[in-house]
């Protein structure tokens, strides 16, 4: 049977991405479906690997390899377990090659943590940060201005030093935070959105602006300066290094808002390099039904007008958890919607909710079951039916990302791995 | 609005305590209670002093955000019917009426094409356009062709009667402006076996709709699919080159102006280039494609985006021998049909393509390729460089030369 596409892949979130990148670097002609712009734009783009382990109370790890191997051995149901680690390094090895083709670099090695401040003064522990934010970790002295402007919605600075002055206070950490809030830029709308804020910004009259009301505001003792992520999208980091070089001191972003800019430059570009790599993007459809025939995955989708049938050899279904609406909930199940696989911890109201505020919560735990490849777990019917089916990212059963703080991680992991078995399983 | 008022919407929460402990609200069901009505309603109330009853025209309808929106919200259509709802209280536009019947307009000025150009070509007419209308006079006007699409097709030798039959829509600019694309898709059609036939030219409604009158679109539509419909009841598939008439054929009729029967019209039309494809991928001719050496830059327009559909043209140009074709993926070109005319918009739909032009102009393109002419005439006209419908370069390369006048 001649097939339209060797790989298919449903969701363009990191999973999906990832695992087109993956099947596609492996030769394989690649299709990805998705119904919207998907929800990686409403993350910061930091990958967390692992920022906490279960029952640890919500303490930040900072040694991520050391995690990783303490989690294989408490929680063999997580799927860094079920991968084993030493795809997990796979994939980041694999997330380091593409990104700088990608034009957006990361800096982290993936062993370590970086403690980002968040712009709720609060920290976040991350592996691999966008080189735009990576110079923002708390554990660095140097004397920091945390800046905003009048018109920029949902953006305090003094929070965030405060915030992170007491964070510093209890560690013992050197080297005082400040902040600073500008008169709103000049021909900018009275009320900016951090995404609105970099449109502006990607106009370089604008951002000669925004350059020379920096430089007043920098003191003898500014070591770094941290601003919103609002350095423009299209670009990826190059309005970063810009202000960096202008100002001639080490700049920062903090990201902010909804949907984030630094979300938004990653899902961006990836789609971008992507689609230059010669993956098919098909956005705005929904699919209908799949179905294994003669060999080949059948995709209807729903266009305009009609339906429509592409076929591939291979399945990825990355269509994201709860959020993402890859499930669905209502008051007495949780399922799967497209291919309709069986969903692990589906009937919510028989589980007693665990009691502490750091427990996983049910909900985020429910999902597909799959084994150390990716491959659904038939708990009924003919396995045949999953041939070539591979699962990634949040529809996977097994973990909880708020409590991890190991959301795109597993999404990097996982969608790695699928796309893999995609493009080599026979 | 007044700043202190506004500062009082900004302040609610929404908790909806106020609510839980309205007295009235407590004893009737009748009553919202004062979150619903006092800060909710009040924006809604104030919504003029906010300005956002003008900013409707600003939304060019260009159905970007529904392919972002994960959730499947029609927001183009709550635009529509909230900018026909306005524009009915407050009285449409003159121009606005123009501009939706592009149709209308070229069949007047074609009745002397070359009158017709020449005075619109002329300065003091565009002033006067301009300042009357609001039509941008920076703005190109599309000339009219001497010899409509529907004159072309009855006068030439008719091709043999075939079994195969497809009716060919090919919406107002291949018909009355463009109609070079017309023949070209008529030519490749007939070289794939296929005898075509030629509804009554008629605007598909979508410039219409977009201009805020929705019951004059939807007489269009009820129009087209009287015309259209006894065909597709015999089984022949309707082809569309415009991709705006594409998106008003598949999914306006039934979504926009929820007409009987637009599904099973819907269901049976296909782009040119999506047609194309599938019959070349079903073995008909994708041999006998000649070297076409050219360098071209290929643009998707947002109507095709949101047929859902992929690139088929893209595709299709990459199978041309000594073809260069780089894809520009640079979104929108801010011309959205008539957006680009209105003296008050101009300048902004230059700013919104400012990106694509750019990239264009780096790769220094012989050609840019666009399967909308209403983005070919914007990449024109900011570039410099000359923009073509795939259908011409896939008739070219399939061997056939522009007969001469």
């Amino acid at each position: 049977m001649i097939m339209d596409y060797d790989v298919i892949v449903i969701g363009a979130g990191l999973s999906g991405l990832i695992a087109a990148a993956r099947a596609s670097a492996g030769g394989r002609s690649v299709l990805v479906l998705a119904r919207g712009q998907g929800v990686l734009a409403l993350t910061t783009g930091c990958i967390d690997i692992l920022g906490c382990l279960p029952g640890s109370e919500g303490r930040c790890l900072t040694d991520v390899a050391g995690g990783l191997q303490r989690l294989a051995a408490i929680d063999p149901d997580h799927p860094y377990a079920k991968i084993g680690l030493d795809l997990v390094q796979e994939s980041i090895e694999f997330w380091q090659q593409v990104m700088p083709a990608v034009g957006y670099p990361y800096c982290g090695s993936g062993a370590v943590n970086y403690l980002l401040p968040t712009a709720l003064g609060t920290v976040r522990p991350t592996a691999l940060a966008p080189a735009t934010m990576a110079g923002g970790d708390i554990r660095n002295e140097a004397g920091t201005l945390v800046v905003g402007w009048l018109n920029l919605l949902d953006w305090h600075p003094k929070l965030i030093a405060d915030g992170i002055n007491d964070l510093r206070n209890r560690r013992g950490l050197g080297g005082a935070w400040s902040s600073v809030m500008l008169d709103a830029l000049p021909g900018a709308a009275p009320e900016l959105t951090p995404v609105m804020m970099a449109r502006f910004l990607e106009n370089a009259q604008h951002l000669e602006l925004l350059i020379a009301g920096l430089r007043k505001s920098l003191t003898p003792g500014t070591g770094r300066v941290g601003l919103p992520a609002v350095l423009g999208i299209d670009e990826g980091a190059a309005l970063f290094r810009q202000v960096e070089t202008r100002l001639g001191c080490p700049v920062f972003e903090i990201p902010a808002g909804q949907p984030t800019v630094t979300g938004l430059r990653l899902a961006q570009l990836l789609i971008k390099f992507l689609k230059q790599s010669g993956v098919g993007f098909r956005f705005n459809v929904s699919v209908l039904s799949t179905e294994r025939r003669n060999g080949a995955w059948q995709v209807t989708l729903d266009l305009p007008g009609r339906a429509a049938v592409v076929t591939g050899g291979a399945l990825v279904l990355a269509t994201g958890g709860l959020i993402g609406r890859g499930l669905e909930a209502d008051r007495t199940q949780i399922r799967e919607c497209v291919a309709g696989l069986p969903v692990a911890g589906r009937d919510l109201p028989g589980q007693a909710r665990e009691a502490s505020g750091w427990g996983r919560d049910p909900f985020a735990m429910a999902g597909v079951v799959v084994d150390g490849r990716m491959r659904p777990v038939a708990t009924d019917g003919d396995p045949e039916q999953y041939r070539r089916l591979f699962v990634a990212g949040s529809t996977l059963a097994g973990y909880d990302p708020a409590v991890g703080k190991d959301g795109l991680g597993v999404a990097l992991a996982t969608g790695y791995v699928a796309g893999n078995a995609a493009a080599t399983e026979g | 609005m007044d700043l202190p008022i506004r500062s009082e919407l900004d302040k609610c929460i929404k908790c909806g305590l106020c609510t839980a402990s309205c007295p009235v609200a407590s004893r009737t069901g009748g009553f919202a209670g004062p979150k619903h009505l006092g800060p909710e309603m009040t924006r809604f109330r104030l919504d003029d002093r906010l300005g956002l009853e003008a900013q409707i025209d600003y939304c060019c309808n260009c159905r970007t955000c529904e392919q972002a929106c994960p959730s499947g919200v029609k927001i183009s259509l709550l635009n529509a019917c909230y900018r026909h709802d306005l524009h009915t209280r407050q009285g449409l536009k003159l121009r606005d009426g123009i501009l939706g019947r592009p149709g209308m307009m070229a069949r007047l000025g074609s009745l002397n094409a070359g009158a017709t150009n020449y005075v619109l070509n002329n300065r003091l007419v565009r002033a006067a356009l301009d300042r009357g209308l609001g039509i941008a006079r920076e703005r190109p006007l599309p000339a009219y062709s001497r010899e409509n699409l529907k004159k072309w097709f009855q006068r030439r030798r008719q091709p043999d009667s075939s079994p195969n039959k497809v009716v060919y829509f090919p919406g107002c600019t291949a018909e009355y402006n463009l109609p070079e694309i017309g023949r070209s898709v008529v030519n490749i059609l007939e070289r794939c076996s296929y005898q075509v036939i030629l509804p009554p030219p008629n605007c598909c409604g979508l410039p219409l709709a977009a201009n805020g009158f929705l019951e004059d679109a939807a007489r269009m539509a009820g129009q087209n699919l009287d015309n259209l419909l006894p065909f597709v009841r015999q089984g022949y598939p309707v082809i569309v080159s415009c991709p705006s008439c594409g998106l008003a054929l598949k999914s306006e009729y039934e979504e926009f102006h929820n007409l009987p029967q637009a599904r099973s019209l819907a269901a049976n039309v296909y782009d040119f280039s999506e047609w194309l494809l599938t019959l070349q991928q079903r073995g008909a001719p994708a041999s006998g494609f000649r070297d076409l050496a050219l360098r071209v830059a290929y643009h998707t327009p947002c109507h095709l985006k949101a047929q859902g559909i992929g690139q088929p043209s893209l595709e299709i140009l990459k199978k041309i021998p000594s073809l260069q074709v780089i894809e520009v993926d640079e979104g929108c070109c801010g011309m959205s049909g008539s957006f680009g005319f209105k003296k008050e918009q101009y300048r902004l739909s230059l700013e919104i393509g400012a990106r694509l032009f750019n990239r264009i102009r780096e790769i220094a393109p012989d050609l840019v390729a666009s399967d909308c002419s209403s983005c070919c005439m914007q990449i024109s006209h900011a570039t410099g460089i000359g923009a073509v419908h795939p259908a011409v370069l896939i008739d070219q390369a399939y061997g056939r030369v522009e007969e001469k006048k």
